[in-house]
């Protein structure tokens, strides 16, 4: 294979220079005010600033709102990762099968990711509506008087539900591709050797699945983490008392609704960045030494 | 509100004292039933017999003349109004929903509330 090189010395930075300006313009200049705001204490009309130095991140540190949002994230990211690669790969196991309508299958688990957040709230609010949504109707059989507007753990569970079942379709996609890709001889060899389909699933293929897993771990993270806002603010609006004010929800809320307190949100916007970065390494060191690449 | 030329300033101000004016609150009066701005708007509408041609745009004047001046009558004139409206309605929804203790949830609600006023006086001190 032979190597290209340009001609002309500053053809690949010419190349380059829309990309590098996007990022600098949407990336690196609001993270960089963000950290320079995340010092002051801000008026919102009239631009006025005192600098406060850290008294922003020790507020947020001794405050029991900003802990208890962390405690909400922390059951709400969890939730949505182990419950979802479970059911995913769960959903993908089953529609590898050789079945009629494989075709079908495939394309109807995956419409779930095509959705908007704002679609999938309303479908779940109407799911989980006290008064005329079948969800509480049927578990009223079992004794259970489902409330999301009344009880705090109902709500948080109707919005992991949510958002868990608007990342169905993203998993299955990527699990289905790392089955199909998942050599069959591999698998005919172990039947040989007598082991069962069981044994098969947990020491063949699942072990073969953990790049995907990883890449899945990771962008479920991520997405619960950020990409849950239009969910909560269409739904429940941080829960009856705080229940589903996970963090992005109260950044948001002390950015923009209480005005007056952007020096706050940018602090929590950078420690919810610190966050996710550990907890983006933690996965990467754990489960990314074990993932087997062939 | 920074940054204008003093012609922006300049339209600005006699914008607003165009809207000030006794005939365009005369005008604002006749086409909404609101208050005039100002008292000399009144007088002109009295003295030309406005009142007693439409006495039910009296109503809203007698209403206010007869309560009471109070300062729980003022209504509510908080800086920052909006954060401590949303500290106190999640103070009552942990109450109601959760059973948290009404006189801890509302201390803590107070705390938050003083924090977040004095944060504002802060702000806008000269």
């Amino acid at each position: 294979m032979t190597t290209h090189v340009f001609q002309n010395r500053w053809m690949p930075y010419l190349l380059l220079l829309p990309s590098i300006i996007l990022v600098i313009v949407f990336f690196i200049v609001p993270a960089v005010q963000s950290i320079e705001l995340s010092l002051y204490r801000v008026h919102a009309f009239s631009g006025r600033r005192i600098f406060v130095g850290l008294e922003n991140f020790e507020r947020l540190f001794q405050s029991e709102e900003y802990l208890g949002s962390v405690g909400v994230t922390a059951m709400f990211v969890a939730f949505v990762v182990v419950v979802g690669l479970s059911l995913s790969l769960l959903l993908a196991v089953g529609a590898n099968q050789p079945i009629k309508g494989f075709g079908v299958y495939r394309t109807l688990l995956i419409w779930t990711y095509a959705l908007s957040p704002a679609v999938a709230g309303a479908i779940w609010l109407l799911l989980t509506d006290p008064t005329i949504g079948p969800l509480p109707h049927y578990l009223e059989t079992f004794g259970i008087a489902f409330n999301r507007n009344t009880n705090s753990t109902h709500a948080l569970l109707f919005v992991s539900l949510a958002a868990t079942w608007k990342m169905l379709g993203y998993n299955v996609v990527f699990f289905l591709a790392g089955l199909r890709n998942i050599p069959v001889d591999v698998k005919e060899a172990s039947a040989l050797d007598g082991a069962n389909a069981w044994t098969r699933f947990w020491r063949i293929t699942f072990p073969l699945l953990t790049p995907t897993t990883l890449f899945l771990l990771i962008m479920n993270t991520l997405y619960a983490a950020f990409q849950t806002f239009g969910l909560i603010d269409l739904t429940t609006w941080g829960g009856p008392g705080r229940a589903t004010n996970i963090l992005i929800y109260q950044l948001y809320k002390d950015g923009f609704v209480n005005a007056n307190r952007i020096g706050s949100a940018s602090a929590q916007s950078i420690l919810l960045l610190v966050l996710v970065a550990v907890l983006t390494i933690i996965q990467f060191r754990v489960v990314g030494r074990r993932a087997f690449y062939q | 509100m920074d940054g204008f030329d003093e012609a922006a300033y300049d339209g600005v101000w006699r914008f607003f004292q165009h809207l000030s004016s006794d005939e365009q609150a005369i005008v604002w009066h006749k086409g909404t039933g609101y208050f005039p701005a100002t008292d000399a708007a009144v007088d002109a509408l009295e003295a030309e017999g406005w009142f007693e041609e439409n006495p039910n745009f009296l109503t809203a004047f007698e209403q206010i003349l007869s309560g009471t001046n109070t300062p729980a009558a003022a209504g509510v004139l908080l800086g920052d109004f909006v954060t401590i409206r949303d500290i106190e309605d999640t103070a009552f929804e942990e109450v109601i929903v959760n059973n948290v203790d009404p006189k801890a949830a509302l201390d803590a609600a107070t705390a938050q509330a003083n924090q977040i006023l004095e944060d504002y006086a802060s702000l806008i001190e000269e």
